[in-house]
């Protein structure tokens, strides 16, 4: 069953709770659960309050944002390994809405108990602070290639 | 490849003395080998080469001022005829023309025919060939003649001329030909060598059909004193000229100063106005225009000189450029001149004849840039590209391509794969196309229309098949062929991908919007030996679903169990129920370690690096990983220089690289 899994185990697997002390990770296991998404489940509303830091386990998420008119646009999708909600970290709103586009399976740490566990512990907040920087830089590169349009310009390919 | 023919030895003959009175037998034993000559005359205030008839022709008692951006006729009142400072034009004017036609295109009740043109190559004499020039002959020559096809025009010309060369007495200040090895002492490839004195000339014969012109002379043996003089004026030349631009360790240096902010500096001055390119002696580069008639059924193409520092040189449908800046383009020609010359042809590009500072309008002059760029005493720190591919990865063998070979095609499917993209299948049964591997393209001509490369997307027993994406006229013709429809192709060309050194390791494969075509052959020898592949991990870019090529292939690859196969758009609409994002996300997380593994990789260039980047953080080597650059191939055969990055042409020695092969040259704006 799924749902009896670690979620502190799960997060080691992925390298992000790795370099946590066993102090920490005793710390991250009262703020973290394991949570199955089914498809279409509205995680996060952009622009709404960031109650939970999650990270996907399997299946994907897709981040959205409103387009008024128009259909939600799918700016990105996550899978395995990849952070969503990272602005739960910071205590600020949504940037974006988060959606689970197929069934899905993530760990998910809710905000008032991560910031008061950042707050607290130096070491804990350390390294949850690096893998968050790691995950905004990487979708800072991706975000900034979908933005170059690559394929959109031939450069001399036929 | 084409090869000269060894001219006879010699005779071991003493060198003989024609008086001056009497140098007009030489024009005439010269015309009476059928040739005619080409020599230094006076021509709109410049000495130039052209046809003339005798020694009136000459510029006797003339000789020219140079300096930076000058050249100044000027009076001697002297008796001699060579004693002129070097002017504009040179012999590859006669070699390597500024235009010529290449192909002729006509209709047949099969189709459009493409033909190539026989080369015109007229016996020709060539007088005057100074030391440096003779050395210009003998690079272009190395250039032209090297391979996968050599240049039939140039080597048909160039076999046709008999050169007479002449020691330099007097040098022009912008002359440097002590640095580059290249005089004033006249080396080898001339047929007839002239020393002149004021009361005639020393007369050696280098080669059999030089000494038949010798013999024809009847003149005697040059005395002692004479031939002392000779040597002695040669020598004095040397001493005066001294060595003006430092070459050891300059081709290193060069490249240790890709990032040199001096470039900017000399951006500021340069014109961009193509001057130095068009009088240097070595410079090749061309391009190939179409002429066609008003039913476009009848077309020729021709070859006319092109020039680095055109704005439109490095310029590729779709209108990207890669030197869109003057400084990029000045870059390319010294580092290209001083350095790459190197690596490609085995010798410097330049020559020393100092025409690229007398002509240059605002008179940059070489000499003080390489000092500025690249001095003596600069480390040679970082070198941004591979001197050489690292061991056990030297180039495949290149495939022997007849140039202007066009094998008749014709089509038999047309499947549209996306808006903008068609993949015809030509049949044909000719063998050498038909042996074409995974990772090589072909030229494809159609009357009135440039003759763009094209990868091979699938090798079939009976047919090629390519995939094509409407980027600029010669694409919208092809995209819109209908079964029936002919094109010529010309190939296969290029180094394929390596696929069987991949054999018995896992393989990854990256494939970004068109890029999939290239690859689609790789993926059909993959999967069609699979058992002696470990394992295979395809990923797949597109811009949006709609963009997506070969669409029931991508889904038959998803329904594999022996191979993990994922796809991602980066922009979609609600419909698409798939991932968004770019290509790397697909093996960002990934548990997998590539140590071991090839990755064979093609898309647009900033997707690629982002790719390499990527697989190297799994492990992959950077000698494994592989990745197709299909630049502004024009030629095909690395003649054009369009292609050239760094010390590669994309054409001759790609498209298929290591990303060790490359090094910095895969990654440095502007190359």
């Amino acid at each position: 069953m799924t749902l009896e899994a670690d979620p502190v185990e799960e997060l080691v697997a992925l390298g992000i709770a790795a370099d946590l002390s066993g102090a920490a990770r005793r710390r991250l296991a009262t703020i973290a659960r394991i949570e199955e998404l089914p498809a279409g489940k509205v995680v996060l509303r952009e622009g709404q309050p960031t109650l939970e830091l999650g990270v996907v386990l399997d299946g994907r998420v897709a981040l959205q944002t409103h387009l008024p008119g128009r259909a939600d646009l799918t700016l990105m999708t996550l899978d395995r390994g990849d952070i969503f909600g990272w602005s739960a970290a910071l205590g600020d709103p949504s940037t974006s809405s988060v959606v689970a586009q197929v069934p899905t399976r993530a760990v998910l740490l809710e905000r008032d108990g991560l910031l008061d566990a950042l707050a607290a512990d130096t070491e804990f907040a350390a390294v949850i602070y690096r893998r968050l920087f790691q995950a905004v830089t990487s979708r800072l590169v991706a975000t900034r290639l979908q933005l170059l349009d690559l394929y959109a310009s031939a450069e001399g390919r036929a | 490849m084409t090869t000269r023919p060894e001219p006879p030895v010699a005779h071991d003959d003493p060198p003989r003395f024609l008086p001056r009175a009497e140098l007009d037998r030489l024009f005439g034993a010269l015309r009476a080998t059928g040739r005619t000559v080409i020599g230094p005359t006076i021509r709109e205030q410049a000495v130039t080469y052209d046809q003339i008839d005798g020694t009136d022709d000459l510029p006797i008692g003339w000789t020219a001022d140079t300096a930076p951006g000058t050249y100044r006729l000027t009076r001697n009142d002297g008796v001699r005829a060579f004693d002129y400072g070097i002017g504009p034009t040179a012999w590859k004017r006669y070699t390597h023309p500024p235009r010529i036609p290449l192909t002729v295109s006509a209709p047949s009740p099969v189709g459009p025919t493409v033909a190539p043109v026989t080369p015109d190559a007229p016996p020709l004499a060539f007088v005057g060939v100074r030391a440096c020039e003779l050395a210009a002959l003998r690079i272009q020559e190395r250039v032209m003649r090297a391979g996968p096809a050599g240049d039939v025009d140039h080597a048909a010309r160039r076999d046709a001329a008999l050169v007479v060369a002449v020691e330099c007495a007097v040098a022009g200040s912008t002359c440097f030909c002590t640095s580059m090895g290249t005089g004033p002492e006249v080396g080898e490839g001339a047929d007839i060598v002239l020393s002149e004195l004021d009361e005639g000339f020393v007369v050696r014969a280098e080669s059999g059909p030089g000494q038949v012109v010798v013999d024809a002379l009847r003149v005697d043996a040059a005395s002692d004193d004479q031939t002392g003089r000779a040597t002695a004026q040669v020598a004095e030349l040397r001493e005066t000229m001294g060595d003006p631009v430092p070459t050891a360790g300059l081709p290193e240096r060069l490249r240790a100063a890709i990032d040199h902010p001096h470039w900017a500096e000399i951006a500021e001055r340069c014109l961009a106005c193509t001057n130095c390119t068009l009088v240097c002696p070595t410079c090749f580069c061309t391009s190939v225009g179409v002429a066609s008639d008003l039913d476009g059924q009848a077309a020729t193409t021709d070859r006319t000189w092109d020039s680095c520092f055109s704005l439109g040189f490095g310029r590729v449908a779709g209108d990207a450029n890669f030197r869109p800046r003057v400084a990029d383009r000045y870059r390319q020609w010294l580092t290209h001149k001083f350095s790459t010359w190197w690596d490609q042809f085995g010798s410097s590009g330049c020559v020393g004849c100092g025409r690229c500072i007398a002509w240059c309008p605002v008179g940059i002059d070489v000499r003080a840039e390489l000092l500025a760029v690249a001095p003596p005493h600069a480390p040679a720190g970082p070198i941004p590209w591979p001197v050489a591919p690292p061991d056990g990865h030297a180039p495949a063998p290149l495939a022997t391509v007849e140039p202007a070979r066009y094998v008749e095609t014709e089509v038999t499917d047309v499947r549209r794969e996306t808006n903008d993209t068609v993949t015809l299948r030509l049949a044909t049964d000719d063998a050498a196309l038909l042996a074409a591997q995974p990772g090589q393209f072909v030229m494809v001509a159609q009357p009135a229309q440039s003759a763009p490369p094209i990868s091979i997307s699938r090798i079939l027993p009976d047919a090629l098949e390519l995939t094509i994406r409407h980027v600029g006229p010669a694409t919208a013709s092809l995209t819109a062929a209908r079964p029936g429809g002919r094109f010529a192709l010309r190939g296969p060309m290029g180094r394929p991908w390596p696929i069987d050194e991949a054999r018995g390791r896992d393989v990854v494969i990256v494939a970004g919007g068109i890029g999939l075509a290239p690859l689609r052959p790789v993926l059909d020898a993959v999967l069609r030996d699979r058992p002696r592949f470990g394992a295979v991990r395809i990923f797949h870019g597109a811009r949006t679903p709609a963009d997506r090529l070969f669409v029931p292939e991508l889904a038959a690859l998803a329904g594999r169990v022996d191979v993990e196969f994922a796809e991602i758009v980066d922009r979609a609409g609600p419909d698409w129920f798939g991932r968004v994002g770019v290509v790397t996300q697909l093996f960002e997380h990934a548990t997998w370690a590539g140590a071991g593994a090839t990755a064979f990789i093609c898309g647009p260039d900033r997707m690629m690096q982002a790719t390499v980047r990527g697989l190297a953080a799994h492990g992959l080597s950077a000698d494994r990983t592989w990745v197709t650059l299909e630049r502004n191939m024009a030629c095909g055969v690395g003649l054009c220089g369009h292609c050239q990055l760094g010390p590669y042409f994309v054409c001759r020695d790609g498209p298929v690289f290591s990303v060790a092969e490359l090094g910095d040259a895969f990654t440095t704006e502007g190359l």
